[in-house]
């Protein structure tokens, strides 16, 4: 009997043990998408401009080329597989330790055909940050599992996997993964390539336009910029969205309401250029270069004016 | 209800709990009930399918106790064997032949056939139905005297931790036990833990990792080249032995929490030297099965020597069947079979020589590997590409970057890893070419290499993992 109970004694420990040393590990990655996540969810930072949005935002936005354009300091906190909701939620993550930036490019999903696919992609990437209140709140929101993941080292083990792992160890060793170097403050580019379409009615609820009411009241409220993006869309697959246009008007409606800034970039004649695009949503990098340099032009002569 | 799976690892303890508690007289009955709902869960007709073999056996081996005459007990024995055999080829092999029929009939009209799609094969179906057709069998040979209690007869037939995957189990080891009254005592906890985590390892962390390099290979064939087909069979086979034993060890792990030992059923296969070593340590007990069911009765080796070689090819051939309901399976038997009769010729005209120098476990792996190809080949006309590929287009430059572009190095090298390191723990087991002392051995090392394990399995196990592949048989 006391053989086993120092065992499990023993066992537990490790398993706290263990998940502590991958998570410093992920913790100390100086480079890829736990840099990025250090920094969203762990550091103190004060960007003046931050990209808010999914993947198309973490492609579509190059940092280094906003900066250098707008002589700014700005960071790309696009989350892949995030919608909306979860994307306003990380932004607010990224309030806990750091201060409000000035600008905020909120690039908006007016594509996305399921309202109700407010879910967490990859979810062992936030493992090692649910000490973030207000990540492990959002999270616990979306995923009652997350409260067993917080205090149960081997049920969150069971679901990292040995990506985790290795991930962790190049964290110690300071050594970058085959994409991590594409990560520059945030930004990335896509190298996903799947090409598929399909006639659909995108999501149109109530509560996707009044978290942009929300969004813009708090900008308000720490004098800060909003600029509402509507980054590029292959044209044939923005054909396929058969209320897009008048979901594109109601948001530029929302904007003018909210008293901010809309850029559309869907009838942009890069929409027209399937070279630029690795897949219908999302723009390859040269495509994302040409984007973001149109798009930080745009914003300069609005800055100026 | 899977060993790997969440709602088991709820079940389990709530089981192993009610059981230590519950009296003496009852805990057969919690078992039975375990044992069915742990069958349930996948699908209620299933179970109604596990009773009645339970039912048509239990009072088949009454009839047979009861009758008088010699005559009378071989009707009922094939009475028994005939519904047996019926479920079976039903489920299993009615597809199968009827296929291979209309495939013939393609040939020879010209016409155009339909064929059948796959029915769902009950999970298991094969190993409780060999375990009830032995038992009838024993009864009949008058080896066993039949359960009276139907209940207790039904959890013999469907004791949980050995229902779906085996060893199949005989009635004189298995029911004995299930009688037999046992206290709980902490020192049988260690073992069977030990013994269930060093399967889950092989099973979650060795086979289930070894799958996501062998399933892309073997769906593309077209894509690789003969030396990665054939390194691909090679991982399939150190895939197939550690997913089943590491079944078999789960199971003997579970029931040794119930107080059971269940019949060893693999003792380190791939460190055999030759075919009829390997036969002696591979799924013993579905090997003995056929021995005393299927080659025993056939005349054993009180035949001429022409039909005791016959005979164990075709024992080779029906294992191969069991195994799956395809034309591969048949050619996996097969090919076992012959070169089965060819060491015993060979044994026979040089009965002096040996194998020297690990020649002998290199030809049986190669063999191996070679012949469990069919085992994992979609087709027939697959098995052939491959076998074509691998004579025709083996090139070792390509395996590794062909390998490589799989998944990434760190994966691919950790699951090569493994694979030395289960040699190396067996190698261990068979020859202790490391000289540990006892008292530190079983008080510092062994714990700590337990614990290690157990953390491996969550470090880099796969929980996304499939069936293990002999539910399929």
């Amino acid at each position: 009997m006391k053989k086993i109970i120092i065992y499990i004694f023993i066992i537990v420990a490790c398993g706290y043990a263990v998940r502590e040393i991958i998570y410093g590990g992920l913790r100390e990655n100086k480079f890829g998408i736990f840099d990025k996540y250090n920094t969203i969810f762990l550091k103190s930072n004060n960007y003046e401009t931050l990209i808010i949005g999914s993947s198309r935002a973490e492609s579509h936005f190059n940092c280094r080329i906003i900066d250098s354009v707008l002589n700014t300091n700005s960071y790309n906190i696009g989350i892949q597989g995030s919608s909306l909701p979860f994307s306003l939620d990380v932004f607010s993550a990224y309030l806990e330790n750091s201060k409000f930036p000035r600008n905020i490019i909120f690039n908006i999903d007016y594509h996305i055909n399921a309202c109700d696919n407010d879910t967490v992609f990859m979810y062992p990437r936030y493992f090692p940050y649910l000490s973030n209140k207000t990540l492990f709140k959002a999270l616990e929101k979306r995923d009652k599992r997350f409260l067993g993941f917080r205090y149960f080292p081997y049920y969150s083990l069971a679901f990292m996997g040995d990506n985790y792992f290795s991930a962790a160890m190049r964290g110690f060793f300071n050594m970058p993964g085959q994409y991590d170097k594409d990560y520059y403050k945030g930004s990335a580019p896509i190298r996903d390539v799947k090409w598929k379409y399909k006639l659909y009615y995108a999501c149109d609820e109530a509560v996707m336009y009044d978290r942009i009411d929300s969004v813009a009241a708090i900008c308000k409220r720490h004098n800060a910029n909003l600029f509402l993006v509507l980054s590029p869309i292959y044209s044939k697959a923005s054909g396929q969205i058969l209320n897009g246009s008048s979901l594109i008007q109601k948001l530029k409606e929302k904007a003018i309401s909210n008293n901010v800034v809309l850029l559309d970039y869907n009838s942009d004649s890069l929409c027209n250029d399937s070279t630029l695009f690795a897949d219908p949503y999302h723009m390859n990098e040269k495509g994302a270069n040409l984007f973001t340099k149109k798009f930080s032009e745009d914003l300069r002569a609005i800055w100026k004016k | 209800m899977l060993f790997n799976s969440l709602p088991f690892l709820v079940f389990l303890p709530i089981v192993f709990l009610f059981y230590w508690l519950l009296n003496d007289k009852y805990r057969w009955i919690l078992l039975l009930a375990a044992s069915y709902y742990f069958y349930s869960g996948w699908g209620l007709w299933y179970v109604l399918l596990l009773a009645s073999t339970t039912i048509i056996d239990y009072f088949i081996a009454l009839q047979i106790e009861k009758a008088g005459s010699k005559q009378r007990k071989k009707l009922f024995l094939i009475i028994s064997l005939s519904c047996n055999l019926l479920v079976l080829l039903g489920f299993k092999y009615f597809t199968f032949l009827f296929n291979s029929g209309a495939f013939l009939m393609q040939h020879f009209d010209n016409n155009e056939v339909h064929y059948l799609a796959q029915i769902v094969i009950p999970v298991g179906l094969s190993f409780y139905t060999f375990q009830s057709i032995a038992y009838t069998i024993d009864v009949y040979r008058g080896e066993v005297i039949p359960e009276k209690n139907i209940a207790r007869f039904a959890l013999f037939v469907s004791f949980f931790p050995q229902l779906v995957a085996g060893p199949v189990e005989r009635f004189n080891n298995l029911m004995p036990q299930l009688k037999k009254k046992t206290n709980f005592e902490f020192e049988m906890l260690l073992p069977a833990i030990r013994i269930a985590v060093w399967g889950f390892f092989k099973k979650m962390v060795i086979a289930d990792r070894l799958a996501e390099i062998v399933d892309p290979i073997f769906k593309n064939i077209h894509l690789y080249s003969g030396s990665t087909l054939l390194f691909a069979g090679f991982l399939f086979a150190v895939q197939v032995y550690c997913d089943f034993s590491g079944y078999t060890d789960i199971a003997t792990g579970v029931a040794k929490l119930f107080g059971i030992q269940l019949s060893l059923n693999w003792r380190r296969p791939l460190l055999s030297s030759s075919l009829i070593e390997f036969w002696k340590r591979n799924h013993i007990s579905i090997t003995s099965w056929f021995r005393n069911y299927l080659y025993i009765p056939l005349g054993g080796n009180k035949v001429s020597y022409g039909r005791w070689l016959f005979n164990i090819f075709l024992v080779f051939l029906i294992s191969g069947l069991w195994h799956g309901a395809s034309w591969t399976f048949v050619l996996w038997g097969a090919m076992h079979g012959v070169l089965y009769c060819i060491e015993l010729v060979f044994n026979k005209k040089f009965p002096n020589l040996k194998w020297r120098f690990g020649l002998g476990h290199v030809y049986l792996l190669l063999f191996h590997t070679v012949s469990i190809i069919a085992f994992r080949a979609a087709s027939s006309v697959d098995l052939f590409v491959i076998y074509h590929k691998i004579i025709s287009s083996f090139n070792i430059e390509l395996l590794g970057k062909e390998v490589f572009s799989l998944s990434d190095t760190f994966s691919i090298l950790f699951s090569l890893g493994m694979i030395l390191f289960l040699f190396m723990k067996e190698l261990q087991e068979e020859t202790s070419f490391i000289r540990i002392p006892t008292v530190r051995y079983s008080n510092y090392f062994r714990p700590a290499f337990y614990i290690c394990l157990f953390i491996g399995i969550f470090l880099f196990g796969n929980f996304n993992s499939n069936q293990f592949i002999y539910f399929r048989f």
